[in-house]
This record gives C-alpha cells, structure tokens and sequence, in this order.
C-alpha cells in the first residue's frame, strides 16, 4: 500500500473545526459509503460506519473536527476579536492567515503590549484587511469560526499539514474500511466530533455501540524535536502503542494484544507515554461497565500548530495494526 | 487481623491500571465475609454479600496508589519516568524504588549534589523530569528488563510506630478497604437485609475511573464512600482532623444531608468517636463518580485521618479503621431496620 497523498490533502484541506463538522462528514461518507455494511449519523453528529460480523465487537475512532478559533466580537473597522476552540495558545499564532468557511480570511495581530505584559488571547485581533464596514458587517459574524490557513506540503517520507490532527486518523481508518481483513468481527468505524473541546463524541458514540474492544486512532507529540518534549516516541519509528496519557492508563489485556499483534505481524511499533493530553479512548474506555481499550497514535511533530508534520511510513503502519486488531481473535 | 492485611495489602504493587494483574490478593480475606465477587472491566474488584430485601448499598474504597511510569530508558542507562496520579517531586529524592519490568529491578533516586547546585536551583521547586532513576545497569541489559510503559513504586515495608499507628505507602486507600474489611466482618454477625457491595476500586488516583464504571455495574440505591483525608501535623490548618478520633464525616454539596445526619446518630447513639469536616464543592474521592452516575446515587463520605498523604510514610491509627469499619456496619443495619424510602426522599 501507498501513501495516497491526494485523499490525504483533501482531508486535511477541509474545513471543519469542533461543532462544524459536516463538511469533513460529507467527504469521508463519499469516501467510505460503498465499502461499508451501515452507515449513520447520531445525535451529535458522529459518523458511525459499520463492516457487520457475528464475532467480538470492535469500535474504533477517530475524531473529524479540528481546531480552530471562534469570533466573539466584531468592530466596524474590521478587528474581529475571539477565543480559541481546542487548544491554541495566544503566543503560537501572532501573525498567521486565518480562514472561513465562507474563504474570506484574516490575520491575527496582537495589540501593543506594556513592558512584561502578559500576552493573552484578549490581547489579540484579527485584522480581515478591509476598509469598508459593509463588507465586514455582512461577511463576518459572532459565532463564526475559523482554522488555520495553511498549504498542504510533503516531502518524500513526510506530509506537512494544518490538521493531520486527527485528519490522519481518519485517513487510516478510511484505508482500512476500503481494504478491510475477511473477519467474523462487528466492527464499527466512528468518525467523532467534538474531539478537541473535550471528547464529547467519543461519549455517546461508545454509549451507543457498547463494544467489546476500542481502539482510538490520534496523533501523538514526539520526543525526537528541539522543542523540549521528554519522550520515547520518534518520527519514523513505527506506529506507536499508548500506554498512558492523562485522559486513560491503557487496559493490560489491550496493551499486549497489540503489542502481540505487532510483534506477529512484524509491524514497526513503539511504546508511547504521554504527558499531557488525551484522545476518544478516555470517554469510551470509562463508558457503562468499563470498555478495555488502547490508542494506536500516529507520532507528530508541533502538534496543534498550522504545520503538523507526519511521517508517511508510520502511517501506513498504523493502517497495518489497525487491520489485524480488527480481524483479533 | 486488620493490622495483618493493611501490611500485606500494602507490601504489594497495585499502581492504577495494574489493578487486574495484582489485585487478587484481596479475595483471600474478603471471600470469608462475603457471598461472591466480580470485577468491572476497567479492573475494580466487587465483593457481594447478599441480602433479603431489593436494595443495594456500595461501599467504595480505591485499592489503586500512585506511583511511577517509565517514560525513556536513557542512554546512560537512567530512566526518565513520569507519575501515575498526583506526587510532589521532593518526596521522591533518595528513595529506593522498585520497577516492575519483566523482572523487578531496583533502583534509586538522587538529586544533584549541593555543592553544584545554584542558589537559583536550590530556590526552585524540583521537577518530575529533572528526576532519574538510577539502577547502575548498562543501558543494553537494561533494556533486556525494562520497557517504557513499566510502572515503580517507593520500595518500603510498612511500619509499626507506637501502639496503633501505623505507618506506610499506599494506605491511602487502603486503610480504607481495610475499613471495608472490618465492616464485612461485623456484619456477618449483626446481619443485614440490603445487598452489600464491597468495591475496592480502580483508578481512583487518576480520575475516579474505576468507581465510574463499578458504579454503573452495581447501579446501588445508597453509596457510602471511604477515602483518606489529611491528618493533623504542626504545619497543617487548625481544623485539620486528628489520628485515633474516629472517621471524619463530610457535608457538602455531594453528599445526602439525611444520610449523613443518620449516621452521625447511629455514631452517637453506640458511641463511635467522630469528627466532622466540610466539603463545598468537590471531594476529590470517588463520590464524584457515584453521586452523577445514572440517575444519581445518594451519597456519604468517611474519610479515615491520615499524615503525609501521597509519600511513602504515610500515616494512620489502626483504631480509626476498626472504629470506622463497626460504624458503617452499625449504620447499615439501622439503616436496614428504618424506612430507607423516608430517609432519602427530599
């Protein structure tokens, strides 16, 4: 299998941040409708595809929405003020495009700080580049959101992108339903919403289909930067396993099966201990009587940034354990 | 007996998340007592004694503890680790630890010496990641035992100081399941018409996670909560609860104010000691999972005084947990002789 770089682009080039998700919706169903036995939207919009079986069953998930920021305030002159929706930090986006859903876009600026300020988000603005107060009043309102603005980029082993968070997880998962394993397994493919606000999708999706096994698909930060990081995790080193993060300690039983799985099937894989952060697996593993779950994450550099870098190797690794844990014993 | 199993309990390694694995050395002293068990599946352990009537009351007491996780096995052959549930750094320096890897390995954790350290250092709180442990293996043998994802525990045998106090790791909450203990066995000889679940729970360190699930499972009418809370010591607050006084009985906001007022009667009327403490908002226990879970559970909270909560040494009297464990059995069975419906009806 190759790495498909245009279904990649098309994902991550789509607009969809936390509660906006039916564009990003509308394409993974295009994408995935004729290989699938089900497909359903719940409640809240989770996108729930399902390849039917008589045997264990097996939910796994992977969250559609990103990040982005939602206006909260607009002047006549064309500064938009907000706040963030997931997590931004007021000090990594000074200076960046912005964009709609409608394509107009912006630049956040800050405002003059006083000596040793503090910077925050209400320090900052975003500047739509527009002398006329109709056209501000009529395409820019309270409530709209916007994500980063930026250009799609690979290199031969990497993809650099704006929301490989958790669009990758979609990614995998996609390739796994059009090339899924022969299995007596019910398995179930939930693309959540809402991930980054507080995995609020991932709760009522594991309500709902109440499976023996989860595993969620999500990026991971890695240890391999200068950023400062203290990790084992490293671009290019396989498919990492979680085993701990701040939302779930990974059920035993789980973190053998995979681990075992990789090791049979000679797929590249690395132990993951994160710090910080969360995925789908924290709500779904602590739903009704408890779910046994784990995470295969997808390890990326300068997480929540306009440029999240992958490498295409593990991917297509994680897309290998995803597929042999859906046709688990 | 209570003393037995505090120390046996507490000699073993049940970091959350590792509940499943370790945990089975509770059965030896609970199935006595109790009719059955059964486990959630995030790893609680669920010890019932059957009733005559349809109610149910929960007891919960959390039977994970804190601990380490190795995070990197570094190239000097140190590893870097973080921690599992909530620890002050400074209480890690010059401990000896354990870590669970394919074999036990031990290790210990120093800190710079004071010679080379600043004064800008020597001002600042100590950080998890300025931390190591140190095993003395090479790098290539360690790694042979140790994975990322092992967890450690403080290597400490607990200890008996003057006459019922008691000092060692991870009695929070084990004092308590212990207190669980002691209730079982007197209500094998008072009786009782409620379901009783005893659930030493899992992954209360990291969130309450286990009584969430437990809690589900056993869908209980009455939910009695046992946890640790702080002990008095010359640096703490004045209305700090002290060792060898009894349970402290918390109001606040989670908890059924009738419930509570009931056992503080019960309390009085057979002559437990107790203390009081007030909660507004949240416990920190798992009564934040029970009192939301399903249609919502009417709870009390007991917590047993202990000193230096968190560390290695912490510290409790042996007659807090007799006493508490025959007051909760006293309770139960008032409650079972009076209108359980008249007492939680608002």
């Amino acid at each position: 299998m190759n790495f498909n770089s245009e279904l990649m682009k098309k994902l991550s080039d789509c607009f969809s941040p936390s509660g906006r998700e039916k564009n990003i919706r509308e394409i993974i169903t295009e994408e995935i409708k004729d290989y699938v036995d089900e497909i359903k939207v719940d409640p809240l919009g989770n996108l729930i595809a399902r390849k039917k079986g008589n045997g264990k069953k097996i939910l796994f998930s992977a969250h559609m929405d990103q990040i982005g920021l939602i206006i909260t305030h607009v002047d006549e002159k064309g500064f938009l003020r907000f706040s963030n929706v997931g997590g931004i930090h007021a000090k990594e986006i000074i200076g960046l495009s912005m964009v709609f859903d409608n394509g107009f876009q912006g630049v956040v600026c800050c405002e003059e700080l006083k000596y040793n300020e503090k910077l925050t988000m209400s320090k900052l603005f975003i500047d739509v580049a527009s002398t006329d107060p109709e056209f501000v009043k009529k395409n820019f309102h309270i409530g709209d959101m916007c994500v980063f603005k930026s250009e799609y980029y690979e290199t031969p082993d990497c993809t650099v992108c704006r929301a490989a968070d958790d669009r990758i997880g979609c990614y995998i998962q996609i390739e796994a339903i059009k090339s899924h394993p022969v299995t007596e397994n019910d398995v179930y493919y939930v693309f959540s919403v809402q991930e980054e606000v507080g995995t609020r999708g991932a709760k009522t999706a594991g309500y709902s289909v109440n499976p023996d096994l989860a595993v969620a698909l999500d990026v991971t930060a890695t240890g391999d930067s200068l950023d400062g990081i203290k990790m084992d995790v490293k671009l290019g080193g396989g498919a990492a396993i979680k085993l701990m993060d701040k939302s779930m300690i990974t059920h035993l039983d789980v973190k053998n099966l995979l681990t075992n799985l990789a090791e049979e099937n000679n797929i590249k894989y690395q132990y993951e201990v994160l710090e910080f952060g969360g995925t789908d697996a924290g709500p779904i593993h602590m739903t009704r009587e408890g779910i046994p779950s784990g995470v295969i994450s997808i390890p990326t550099r300068n997480l929540h940034s306009a440029a999240e870098i992958i490498n295409k190797n593990d991917v297509l690794e994680c897309i290998k354990l995803l597929k042999v844990t859906a046709a688990s014993k | 007996m209570i003393k037995e199993f505090l120390f046996d309990v507490c000699s073993n390694q049940i970091v959350s998340g590792f509940e499943h694995a370790n945990g089975s050395i509770l059965t030896k002293y609970f199935e006595h007592y109790t009719d059955s068990f059964e486990r959630d599946k995030l790893g609680s352990y669920i010890f019932k004694s059957e009733g005559t009537n349809d109610k149910k009351i929960m007891l919960a007491a959390h039977i994970d503890e804190i601990g380490l996780m190795v995070t990197k096995v570094l190239d000097v052959g140190f590893l870097s680790f973080t921690s599992v549930g909530g620890i002050n750094p400074a209480s890690l320096v010059s401990q000896e630890v354990t870590v669970y890897g394919k074999e036990n390995v031990f290790g210990v954790i120093g800190i710079k010496p004071p010679h080379v350290t600043t004064e800008d250092e020597r001002n600042k709180p100590l950080k998890l990641k300025d931390l190591y442990i140190d095993t003395g293996y090479a790098k290539e043998k360690l790694e042979k035992m140790v994975r990322v994802g092992d967890v450690a525990t403080i290597k400490r045998k607990p200890l008996q100081l003057q006459g019922t106090v008691v000092s060692a790791k991870a009695f929070d909450d084990r004092a308590c399941v212990a207190v669980m203990l002691e209730t079982a066995k007197e209500l094998k000889k008072l009786s009782h018409k409620s379901s009783i679940y005893y659930t030493a729970t899992a992954q209360e360190e990291t969130g309450y996670r286990g009584s969430t699930t437990a809690s589900y499972m056993v869908n209980p009418d009455i939910g009695i909560i046992l946890d640790v809370g702080f002990g008095m010591t010359p640096d703490m607050p004045a209305e700090t609860a002290h060792l060898g006084k009894g349970p402290v009985v918390a109001y606040g906001g989670r908890l059924n104010q009738k419930l509570t007022k009931k056992f503080v009667e019960v309390c009085k009327t057979y002559n437990f000691p107790m203390q009081y403490e007030a909660i507004p908002s949240r416990t920190g226990t798992d009564t934040e999972a029970l009192q939301v879970n399903r249609e919502g559970i009417p709870c009390i909270l007991l917590s047993i005084p202990l000193r230096y909560m968190h560390t290695s040494v912490e510290t409790i009297d042996i007659a807090d947990v007799e006493n508490t464990g025959r007051a909760v059995a006293r309770f139960i069975n008032e409650l079972d002789n009076s209108d359980l419906e008249e007492i939680l009806c608002f």
